[in-house]
């Protein structure tokens, strides 16, 4: 219950964070998350969110959805961090 | 240790194989566009949440400038008072000579700007995206189209609407760092590539050779009045045969509340 009531709390602060927060910010928060609940997959929903909400061509980004890939990435790599911080 | 039994091990692979599968189909939709329906939505249902964090921001600002000091307050009124007194000159003459200016094309036959100006409301500032970009309170409602440009005031170009939606629209910055753009640098309208550096700076690099002054103004080729940036810094190398040109907005884009959008 009180895992699950945090985890709520985790995912409306970050929903927020689209709007308020600063990308780099935004980006911080969303790997914590990652780090801190298993299989935070909610986190992928919101960078998808941000990224259909802010994204625009970009040369230097290929049109890929950024905020996504960074938060796949997280995804699959905070298994191994928390391994290796043995959370 | 906690070792899994054979077929739990594959369900969990399985498990990863197919997550991974869903996750490079949704990046392969998004590059295609085929995401960009959900978009409309996105932006109709972040709408209350963008008036909410601005009504909020103004609250605390007004809540902040309530227990500011009386005399910081005398002191910046009086210097508000005397710049809008320059600026004030300053306008009357910009306006004699933009009088001016249409009856010397008319004199010549030359076709004048017929410009209409929309005015709308900056729901999202550029510093909270990573792609450099702004959304606008308007859209297919208030007939704004995409690559309309995008001014800060009425003659400093920011951007162009990359976007609409039927209620809100989004606007790409120029200065964004590596997108080039086509400019044409002082009176003489020397035409050349810049490059965005962030910000609102920009780069531009010509040969050593061709003079450019601090203060000359940078505009489109295809526009005159409506500026995009003022020359701030020239570097020269005796070893490089280019120099740099650096060019910087006069607005600060981070700060703006309202914009206007150019319709031709």
């Amino acid at each position: 219950m009180g895992s699950n009531f945090t985890r709520i709390i985790a995912v409306t602060i970050s929903f927020l964070g689209v709007f308020v927060l600063p990308w780099w910010f935004f980006i911080f928060l969303l790997f914590f998350f990652f780090v801190k609940f298993p299989s935070f997959y909610e986190g992928l929903i919101i960078a998808l969110i941000a990224d259909l909400l802010y994204s625009v061509p970009r040369d230097i980004f290929l049109n890929l959805p950024v905020f996504f890939i960074f938060a796949c990435l997280f995804f699959f790599l905070s298994p191994i961090i928390k391994k290796q911080l043995r959370i | 240790m906690v070792y899994l039994s054979k077929p739990h091990r594959k369900i969990t692979v399985k498990k990863k194989v197919l997550s991974l599968v869903v996750l490079l189909l949704l990046i392969l939709s998004f590059y295609f566009g085929k995401l960009s329906f959900l978009a409309n939505s996105i932006q109709f249902v972040s709408y209350p949440f963008f008036e909410i964090k601005n009504g909020l921001f103004l609250f605390v600002e007004d809540i902040t400038s309530f227990f500011e000091f009386k005399t910081n307050l005398v002191k910046e009124n009086s210097f508000l008072k005397q710049e809008l007194w320059d600026i004030n000159i300053e306008l009357i003459n910009k306006n004699l000579i933009l009088a001016e200016n249409k009856e010397l094309k008319e004199l010549l036959g030359m076709k004048i700007d017929d410009r209409k100006f929309i005015l709308a409301n900056v729901i999202s500032k550029p510093k909270i995206s990573l792609y450099d970009s702004f959304i606008l309170d308007i859209g297919e409602s208030d007939k704004v189209k995409k690559g309309d440009r995008v001014l800060a005031g009425t003659n400093v170009v920011i951007g162009e609407i990359e976007e609409v939606y039927s209620n809100s629209s989004k606007v790409k910055l120029y200065s964004y760092f590596q997108d080039e753009l086509n400019v044409a640098i002082g009176f003489n309208k020397i035409i050349s590539e810049a490059k965005g550096k962030g910000g609102g700076v920009f780069e531009i690099k010509l040969p050593q050779g061709i003079k450019v002054n601090k203060g000359d103004m940078i505009t489109f080729p295809e526009m005159d009045l409506i500026i995009l940036g003022k020359v701030e810094e020239i570097i020269t190398y005796p070893e490089d045969p280019f120099q740099s040109i650096l060019f910087k907005s006069p607005v600060n884009v981070f700060e703006l509340r309202w914009v206007q959008i150019l319709q031709e």
